[in-house]
C-alpha cells in the first residue's frame, strides 16, 4: 500500500496505482483521453495533467505512479501530494481541450458517439474556450470501413492511441497504426489488412470520441434513448459480463461490463454480435401440434400429456442454475428421468475469451449431477410417454419423431413432446405442445460459466408475448400437476447456493462479478489483468 | 381565518326574461348585416375554403422538411427533433449517405399529426434548420387516422407559404 494526498484528502492506495486511479477511489474525476486501466500507459494527451508537490510544472497523472515512501526517520510519508482543483490546472485542461478541437470537425450531429463522447463531456465540465483559431480545419478520411465491425473518422480522432495498443498488446495482430506528422497524423489500417481480429470489436469501446464507432450499430439509436442494464453474454460458456443497451425492449448493442475475474475489460465479437438473438426468430406464442393456440390451452394439452404419464426432462445448456435446479426437483418429485444435453455445433475457440462451447451454463450440469449421457437418453426415450425438452434443440431425428439408427422412437413421436423453447426452433414446431420461454437478458438468473463461476443477470426488460421464466414455468406445471415445487427465486436460491458451496448468500446479495462455486474455485480464472491494478472500475472515461 | 360568504343576486322579475337582450343582440346582427351589404370588401369573414389565409409569420402549422438545392432533404437524422418531442411523434429511420460528407440521412421521417401538439420545440431543437413550421397548413382532414401520419415525401413536398421562405 502507498499514501497519497490528492485535494488535502490523505488515503492508502494499493501499490502501483496511478493517481487517475487512487482519485477515482474518492470520487475525484480526474479527465483522461489516453489513459485506460487495460492498457499500458502513453501519456501522449496531457489532459490529466495535475500539480504534485516538488515536481517542476504541471505532471499528467496518468504516470505519476504511486509506490510506497518513508522519510529518513522510517515513517511512511504520501507518495505524492497532489492537486486537481487549482486554477492552473483549470486552465491546462481548457488548454488542452482546445488543441483537441482545434482541427475537430465538431459533427456531433452526424456522429454515433455524440451523448457519450469524451470530447463533449469535457468540453461541458473543464473546456468551455473561445474557438480562437482563424486556419481552416484540416480535412481527413471520413467514414471508412477499416473491418467488418469498425468504421473509422480519421478527423474525430484525438490521437490518443488506445486503439494502436489494444492491438499491439492485447490482441497482438497490431492493425493500426498512427501514420503523418503534425496535423497530418491520422490512424491507419496498414495496407492490404482488415481489422479483423476476434476482438476488434472493443476498439468501439476503447476510443474516448467517435473516431472508431460500430458498423453494426451505426445510426441505430441515438445512445441517449438506450437504457443499460448488467447481464451475461450467453454466446460461449466463457459468460463474458455485459451491459444489454436497449430501447423498448429491443436490444441494440452489448458492451462489455468490467469483470476482473472473467473478461477484464473486452470481450469477443462473436458474443458482442449475439444480441442478436434476443430481438429475432423467438417463440411468442404458445403453441398445439405446431400451431399458435392460447397459452391456458397449450398448458391444459402439456398437463394431459403428464397427467400420471411417464415422462423424462431433457434440458439444454442455455437453461440458467435455477431452471437446472427445478427441473432436477421436477424429475425427483415425479421420478423423471433427466438428462442435460446439447446438440450444439461447437464454435471457434482461443486461448483468451472464446470457448467452443457455445453454451452459457453446461458447467451446471455438472454441479448439479445432472447426467449428460446421450446414449442413455437414447435408449430410455422409446420407453417414455412423453418428454419435456426444455430449452434445448432436440436432433431432428428425435425432434420430428423419425428413426435413428438404432431404431425407433415411436413414443417421443409428435404428439408426446412437449417443448418449452425460447425461440421458434424445428423441436418447437415439430412438438405436441409449446411453450414460449424468456431469454437471459428478460431474467433474474444464475450461470455457471466455463471455469465454475456463478454470474447473475437482471431482467432489461419483460419478455415478450405468453413467454415466461423456464423455473416459473416449471413450478407452474409441478403445482398443476399437483406436487408443487417451491419455485420462488430466493428461495430456490437458499438450497442452491448451499448445494454449491455458496453459503449465507441469497440472489439479491450475489455481486455483479459472480461468485466462485466450491467446485470451480480450483478451476482456472483467465489471467490477471496485467497492467490495471484493481481499481478497474474506470475502465475508460464515465459512461 | 374565516370565509366571507357573499350572495349574488341574479336578474329578477321581467329581466330574468332577456328579451331586451335579445333585441339587443338582433340589434348588432342587423347592424353588420346593414354594414356589409353596403361595402362587401370590408368583410370581416373569409371565404372559407376557396380563400385560405395567410397566417402570421410564427403561426405553427403542419411541418416540412427543407430541402437541399438538389430537393434532398436537409435532415441529418440527428434526433434532436425527436428526443426533444414530448408527444413522441416523429418517428427517424437514419441511413448512410453516399456522400462520406453528408454521411447520414433520414431514410423515413414520419411526424404523427394526431399526436403532435404543435409545441414547435422540433423546429427550435433542429441544428441543421432543417425542419420548419412555416407552411401555414393549419387544417387536416383525412380519412383514416394512418393517413395523418405525415411521411418525408410529403414533408419535403410542402411548401413555405411565403414565397421568400423567412
Ligand atoms: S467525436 Fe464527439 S465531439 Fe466529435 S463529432 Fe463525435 S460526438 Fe461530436
Ligand atoms: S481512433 Fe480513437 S482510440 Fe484510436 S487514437 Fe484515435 S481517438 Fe484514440
Ligand atoms: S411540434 Fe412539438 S409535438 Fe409536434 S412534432 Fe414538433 S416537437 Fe413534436
Ligand atoms: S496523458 Fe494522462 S491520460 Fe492522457
Amino acid at each position: 500500500m502507498a499514501l497519497v494526498t490528492i485535494d488535502g484528502h490523505t488515503f492508502e492506495v494499493p501499490d502501483g496505482e496511478n493517481v487517475i486511479q487512487a482519485a477515482a477511489r474518492i470520487g475525484i474525476h480526474i479527465p483522461h483521453y489516453c489513459f485506460h486501466s487495460g492498457l499500458p500507459i502513453d501519456g501522449n494527451c496531457r489532459m490529466c495533467l495535475v500539480e504534485v508537490e516538488g515536481a517542476r510544472g504541471l505532471q499528467v497523472a496518468c504516470n505519476t505512479v504511486l509506490r510506497k515512501k518513508v522519510d529518513k526517520d522510517g515513517n511512511e510519508i504520501p507518495a505524492a501530494v497532489v492537486r486537481q482543483d487549482t486554477e492552473q490546472v483549470r486552465q491546462a485542461r481548457a488548454g488542452v481541450m482546445e488543441f483537441e478541437l482545434l482541427n475537430h470537425p465538431t459533427d456531433c450531429v452526424v456522429c454515433d458517439q455524440a451523448g457519450e463522447c469524451g470530447l463533449q463531456d469535457y468540453y461541458m465540465t473543464v473546456g468551455k474556450y473561445d474557438h480562437r483559431s482563424k486556419v481552416p480545419k484540416v480535412e481527413k478520411r471520413k467514414a471508412v470501413p477499416i473491418g467488418p465491425m469498425v468504421m473509422l473518422d480519421q478527423e474525430r480522432c484525438i490521437l490518443c492511441s488506445r486503439c494502436v495498443r489494444f492491438v499491439n498488446t492485447v490482441t497482438k495482430t497490431g492493425e493500426l497504426t498512427i501514420a503523418g506528422r503534425g496535423d497530418k497524423c491520422r490512424i491507419e489500417i496498414f495496407p492490404g489488412v482488415e481489422l479483423d481480429n476476434d476482438y476488434s470489436g472493443n476498439v468501439v469501446d476503447l476510443c474516448p470520441v467517435g473516431a472508431l464507432t460500430s458498423r453494426d450499430f451505426r445510426f441505430k439509436k441515438r445512445v441517449w434513448f438506450l437504457k443499460t442494464t448488467p447481464s451475461i453474454c450467453t454466446g460461449c460458456s466463457k459468460g463474458c459480463n455485459v451491459l444489454v443497451d436497449q430501447d423498448l425492449a429491443v436490444v441494440h448493442r452489448y458492451r462489455p461490463r468490467y469483470n476482473p475475474h472473467v473478461n477484464q475489460w473486452w470481450m469477443c465479437d462473436r458474443g458482442r454480435l449475439s444480441y442478436k438473438a434476443i430481438n429475432d426468430g423467438r417463440l411468442k406464442r404458445a403453441r398445439v401440434a405446431g400451431d399458435p393456440a392460447p397459452w391456458q390451452k397449450a398448458v391444459d394439452t402439456a398437463l394431459a400429456l403428464l397427467r400420471g404419464k411417464k415422462f423424462g426432462i431433457v434440458v439444454g445448456p442455455h437453461a440458467s442454475l435455477e431452471d437446472l435446479w427445478m427441473a432436477r426437483a421436477l424429475g425427483r418429485e415425479f421420478e423423471a428421468p433427466l438428462w442435460g444435453l446439447s446438440w450444439l455445433a461447437p464454435g471457434k475457440a482461443d486461448e483468451w475469451l472464446m470457448k467452443s462451447d457455445l453454451a452459457p451454463d453446461r458447467k451446471g450440469f455438472e454441479l448439479l449431477g445432472i447426467s449428460t449421457a446421450e446414449a442413455a437418453f437414447r435408449a430410455a426415450a422409446p420407453g417414455l410417454d412423453a418428454l419435456i425438452a426444455l430449452d434445448v434443440d432436440l436432433p431432428s431425428d428425435l425432434a420430428s419423431g423419425g428413426q435413428d439408427a438404432a431404431g425407433a422412437l415411436a413414443p417421443t413421436r409428435g404428439p408426446a413432446l412437449i417443448a418449452l423453447s425460447t425461440h421458434e426452433t424445428e423441436t418447437a414446431t415439430q412438438a405436441a405442445v409449446a411453450l414460449p420461454l424468456a431469454v437471459a437478458a428478460e431474467r433474474f438468473a444464475t450461470w455457471a460459466n466455463c471455469d465454475g463461476r456463478v454470474q447473475k443477470g437482471v431482467p432489461a426488460f419483460d419478455p415478450p408475448g405468453d413467454a415466461l421464466g423456464a423455473r416459473e414455468l416449471l413450478g407452474l406445471l409441478a403445482a398443476r400437476l399437483g406436487k408443487p415445487v417451491p419455485a420462488d427465486l430466493e428461495e430456490v436460491w437458499r438450497e442452491l447456493g448451499s448445494e454449491l458451496g455458496i453459503t449465507a448468500v441469497t440472489f439479491a446479495d450475489i455481486p455483479l462479478e459472480g461468485l466462485p462455486t466450491a467446485t470451480g474455485a480450483a478451476c482456472a480464472v483467465s489471467e490477471p489483468d496485467t497492467f490495471g491494478t484493481g481499481a478497474g472500475t474506470i475502465g475508460g472515461l464515465p459512461r | 381565518m374565516s370565509l366571507k360568504v357573499e350572495r349574488v343576486q341574479g336578474d329578477r322579475g321581467v329581466e330574468s326574461f332577456y328579451l331586451w337582450n335579445v333585441v339587443q343582440g338582433l340589434a348588432v346582427t342587423v347592424r353588420h348585416a346593414v354594414t356589409n351589404l353596403r361595402a362587401p370588401r370590408a368583410v370581416q369573414t373569409t371565404n372559407y375554403p376557396e380563400e385560405k389565409k395567410v397566417m402570421p409569420p410564427g403561426y405553427r402549422g403542419k411541418h416540412r422538411l427543407v430541402p437541399r438545392p438538389d430537393g434532398s432533404p436537409k435532415c441529418t437524422a440527428c434526433m434532436m427533433c425527436a428526443t426533444v418531442c414530448p408527444a413522441r411523434c416523429i418517428n427517424i429511420e437514419a441511413g448512410e449517405h453516399p456522400d462520406p460528407t453528408i454521411e447520414k440521412f433520414p431514410v423515413q421521417f414520419d411526424i404523427d399529426l394526431l399526436k403532435c401538439v404543435f409545441c414547435g420545440y422540433c423546429v427550435e431543437a433542429c441544428p441543421v434548420d432543417a425542419i420548419r413550421m412555416d407552411s401555414g397548413v393549419y387544417t387536416f382532414a383525412e380519412f383514416n387516422r394512418s393517413d395523418f401520419v405525415a411521411h418525408k415525401e410529403q414533408l419535403l413536398a410542402t411548401l413555405s407559404q411565403w414565397a421568400e421562405p423567412r
